[in-house]
């Protein structure tokens, strides 16, 4: 590396970001602007938030028997007058009153185990409604502690003494400033980090799909230049820039919280703050931000040397900053523990760093660890890109075509294949589906939460597809078997469930407890079904659905990509993971695996499915009936699980599932004659 | 003197095939390798102009870009043999170094003035500051660009840019040039400078490589004519053997006759 091309390389980049708008734009007038107007709009909506709530008055009815035991008198005159505001009213028909917001509550009284009991008839749904409700729910409690002390003052009995036998007083050990910076630490992170986001953002764009869009990228490659000289010192001017608006971000948000703090101060009287406790904290801060900065930077240009227009730069860069964006919350979330783990994590750790700095909590190992873990990646980031940056078909391609749902819709032309890109989207959102929503339906419908489920999976996938205008034909392999080959698959899945069996032993075997582990959710929800609706929840809607999702549109988009035997394995890899367990990822990824291969060769997923189902049908029947298999098969049970044995096991697995795949070859050879003649 | 051989460079594209068969209307997309520039040896020697001629897509710009190191060819190599200094290079940095190159592909900074530009390029090339300084004047002398070296090059006309793009491949004061198309889509007042300054550049014992389509341009300018058709150098020598051996009076019927006879 020649330091002094890389120093007037540096200064050229800056210079010509410098010159550019749009970047003077994000990075000044954003900040200078931003802040006080998101400060300014807060208060404005937290004034018109407590005014409103306030002023309004509640309509509330009563019923008969209130008015005669002197229930609304009571309320009447211990309503709380200034805050909130009761409008007694008539009520014909209380329950339509309240449901058209006619009226907020009603009240009714009535004896409910020999005790007076109010029956508060309101909406939880509207916000006005649940108001009242509190309020009416405040008024009645007061209302019953006055009964009790009359009661106990009856009998004799010192009331005061008896019903509040316990009190309670604080002693709030957190000084105003610790209060504050708590306040401060969940917010400054956010802030901070979607500033550099945006500052490092555009010149990111800039200096690499700008460069390769005005065409002045071959000029600099006619240079005596070498790709790390020329990549580092687009890294550098990003960073300054990046870091130069970190330091904007800092000083509008501290003239901004400085002029609040200055009007309020005067109203809040003789409040002890200092805003010199905060200086180490600011300080420290700016030093993590600017490290920050250096990876925010390194993360934009690897996206952006992909791109090879403006345009596109920002398409790949909006799910990277969503990204950042969501992590940078970890500062406002509780429960996030700043540990060794969470310092890892980036992005993460420069929020909770942040954070705890202005929670006067300072770990100086963990804060190394948060500037060091942050220079590795950004270094790593760095030699990655400038090894990408001699690769010809990076620095000149006409666009990878990754991402089809990039397109518009009428821009793109029928019939066409899902790219990599797409395949790792539509993977996402389904793995989304399956923690999320999955826990969700199967908590509420249980064993039919699963249908649904997996219903949503091939309604994504079919919504995407159509999107992209997919080559449905193709991409899912739909093609009817010939029965010869529906032979050979249940024969190829025999030989290939075989050996998945063994291999579950051994694992299980390994680290005992696992299969026992997942089995367990899935008992439950099947106990007391009958067997029919058991094999067509979890065997049959899998089968289909499962299928679609894998060995259709998975194995479909790597197939295209690919060379078959990558695209086979990796299809095995990725439905193996799916199942979020260590102990099917080898299992069940075998299965992926021979039921991709199936595929393939056959170029019918009807296939697969048949497979899948009898895959979990078996699975299903053994674990409803667990004898059935030593009825069947009565000599397994005396079957000891020695290495020897289970070696022939395998072996004899191999044989079944070799003369499977033959008679899917042989198949195809007869086919291949048939359409020959 | 820039000496190249057995330069391959493979390209994979797309090819939509229509499959109609009598089931289906089948839509292929494959993908298939071709070379656009297939075992090509050529040498331009110091004080010479060789033209490199022939039609959209035979591979010249490809073939000018491995040779000013732009793209690594897949097999072959490039050297620059320096009589003066009697140096072998083959490294690309070095070789880039020593060259001139400008393309219609070589767009300049839109938000800088050519004189900002040039002091940028001086400086990587290694130059001092006096060196630059006084290399800019004289660049400006020669292609009279006094008028504009201030102004921001996005508002400067084509002639002009072409201009600043010359001045760019000048800077260095390179031993060789390679101008990919230099004329092309510019006025007959602004190729003329262009072509002049090529020939000055010669006279003064550079290897100047020099892409064109336009064949009378090169009929009257080359020294030496190689004829690259589908990536294959299909004939070469001096635009008058050419002519004669394929018996016409000027050298675009000598190309037509030339892809003829294979």
């Amino acid at each position: 590396m020649n330091i002094k091309i890389i120093k007037t390389l540096y200064k050229k980049e800056l210079t010509d970001i410098f010159r550019d708008k749009k970047t003077i734009l994000m990075m000044i007038i954003v900040p200078i602007i931003l802040y006080p107007l998101l400060f300014v709009g807060s208060m404005l909506l937290m004034n018109r938030v407590a005014s409103s709530s306030t002023i309004d008055s509640f309509k509330v009815a009563f019923s008969d028997s209130c008015y005669e035991e002197g229930i609304v008198d009571y309320f009447t005159e211990n309503a709380p007058k200034k805050e909130y505001n009761f409008i007694i009213v008539e009520s014909a028909d209380p329950e339509k009153d309240v449901r058209e917001g006619n009226i907020r509550a009603y009240v009714d009284t009535d004896i409910k185990d020999g005790k007076k009991n109010f029956n508060i008839s309101f909406m939880s749904s509207d916000t006005y409604s649940s108001t009242a409700y509190q309020m009416i729910a405040d008024i009645i409690s007061m209302y019953e502690k006055e009964m009790q002390t009359k009661m106990l003052e009856e009998l004799g009995i010192d009331a005061e003494y008896y019903l509040n036998p316990v009190s309670i007083s604080t002693n709030n050990l957190a000084s105003n400033e610790e209060t504050a910076g708590s306040v401060f630490g969940s917010i400054i992170p956010f802030l901070l980090i979607s500033s550099v986001l945006m500052g490092a953002m555009y010149p990111a764009i800039d200096v690499t799909a700008g460069e390769k869009e005005r065409g002045t990228l071959e000029t600099v490659l006619t240079l005596p230049v070498k790709s790390v000289e020329l990549i580092v010192s687009k890294f550098l001017a990003t960073s300054t820039v990046a870091i130069l608006s970190a330091f904007l971000n800092v000083l509008s948000i501290g003239i901004v919280g400085g002029y609040f703090y200055a009007t309020f101060s005067t109203s809040l009287g003789n409040v002890e703050f200092s805003f010199s406790s905060y200086i180490p904290a600011i300080i420290g801060m700016l030093f993590v931000i600017s490290i920050f900065a250096l990876f925010a930077s390194a993360v934009n240009l690897l996206v952006c040397i992909f791109a090879r227009s403006f345009k596109e730069a920002q398409n790949l860069t909006s799910p990277i900053m969503i990204v950042f964006l969501m992590a940078g919350m970890a500062g406002m979330l509780p429960g996030i523990a700043f540990n060794m783990t969470s310092a890892m994590i980036p992005v993460v750790n420069v929020s909770l760093l942040i954070s705890q700095l202005f929670q006067f909590k300072f770990d100086p190992y963990l804060f190394l660890i948060v500037i060091l873990v942050n220079v590795a990646y950004t270094v790593i980031i760095t030699l990655i890109m400038s090894r990408l940056f001699s690769i010809e078909s990076v620095l000149f391609s006409d666009g990878s075509r990754n991402l089809r749902l990039l397109e518009r819709r009428g821009n793109m032309a029928a019939m066409q294949m899902p790219g990599v890109g797409d395949m790792s989207l539509v993977l996402a959102v389904i793995l989304i589906i399956l923690i999320y929503s999955g826990t969700i339906l199967v908590l509420k419908f249980g064993l039919y939460g699963v249908v649904i489920q997996q219903l949503l999976f091939v309604l994504f996938i079919a919504l995407y597809s159509w999107y992209i205008k997919a080559d449905y034909k193709k991409l899912f392999s739909i093609k009817a078997p010939r029965p010869l080959s529906v032979i050979g698959a249940v024969i190829t899945w025999l030989g290939g469930f075989i050996i998945m069996l063994i291999m579950a032993y051994v694992i299980e075997v390994f680290w005992k407890g696992t299969a026992k582990l997942q089995e367990n959710d899935v008992l439950m929800l099947i106990e007391g079904k009958p067997l029919w609706i058991i094999i067509a929840v979890v065997a049959l809607t899998p089968a289909i659905c499962e299928e679609i999702v894998f060995r259709g549109f998975v194995f479909g988009t790597l197939l295209n990509k690919f060379k078959p035997v990558t695209a086979i394995i990796w299809t095995g890899i990725l439905f193996g993971a799916y199942h979020l367990s260590a102990l099917k990822l080898l299992t069940v990824g075998f299965l992926g695996v021979i039921m991709a291969y199936v595929v393939y060769k056959t170029g019918s997923i009807f296939l697969s499915m048949i497979m899948h189902f009898c895959n979990n049908a078996i699975a299903m029947v053994v674990s409803v009936y667990p004898d059935a298999i030593f009825k069947i098969l009565p000599f397994t049970s005396n079957i000891k699980m020695t290495p020897i044995n289970m070696s022939l096991f395998v072996c004899f697995g191999i044989i079944v599932l070799v003369l499977g795949i033959f008679i899917l070859k042989f198949d195809n050879r007869m086919k291949n004659k048939g359409d020959n003649n | 003197m820039i000496e190249v051989s057995n330069l391959i460079k493979t390209f994979k594209r797309d090819i939509n095939e229509k499959e109609e068969t009598a089931k289906s209307k089948k839509r292929k997309k494959t993908q298939e390798s071709f070379n656009a520039v297939n075992d090509v040896s050529i040498t331009a020697n110091d004080g010479e102009i060789l033209g490199v001629l022939g039609p959209n897509g035979a591979g010249k710009t490809t073939l000018l870009r491995m040779m000013a190191c732009l793209t690594t060819p897949d097999s072959g190599e490039v050297t620059i043999i320096d009589k003066k200094d009697d140096r072998v290079i083959t490294d690309p940095i070095e070789i880039k170094r020593n060259i001139g190159y400008l393309s219609e592909n070589t767009k300049l900074y839109q938000r800088f003035s050519p004189r900002e530009m040039l002091k940028v390029f001086g400086s990587v090339y290694g130059m001092t500051k006096e060196e630059i300084d006084e290399r800019i004047s004289l660049i400006c002398d020669v292609l009279k660009m006094d008028e504009f070296i201030d102004n921001k090059i996005g508002v400067l006309s084509t002639g002009q840019t072409q201009k600043v793009n010359i001045a760019r491949c000048l800077m260095h004061n390179p031993s060789n040039y390679i101008f990919d198309e230099p004329t092309l889509g510019l006025d007959i007042i602004t190729s003329e400078s262009i072509i002049q300054f090529m020939k000055e550049e010669r006279d003064k014992g550079k290897a100047i490589l020099y892409s064109t389509h336009y064949m009378e341009e090169a009929q009257y300018l080359c020294d030496r004519i190689v004829l690259l058709y589908q990536g294959k150098i299909i004939d070469s020598g001096t635009p008058e053997s050419l002519m004669e051996k394929y018996n016409s009076n000027n050298l675009r019927d000598t190309f037509k006759a030339c892809i003829n006879n294979i």
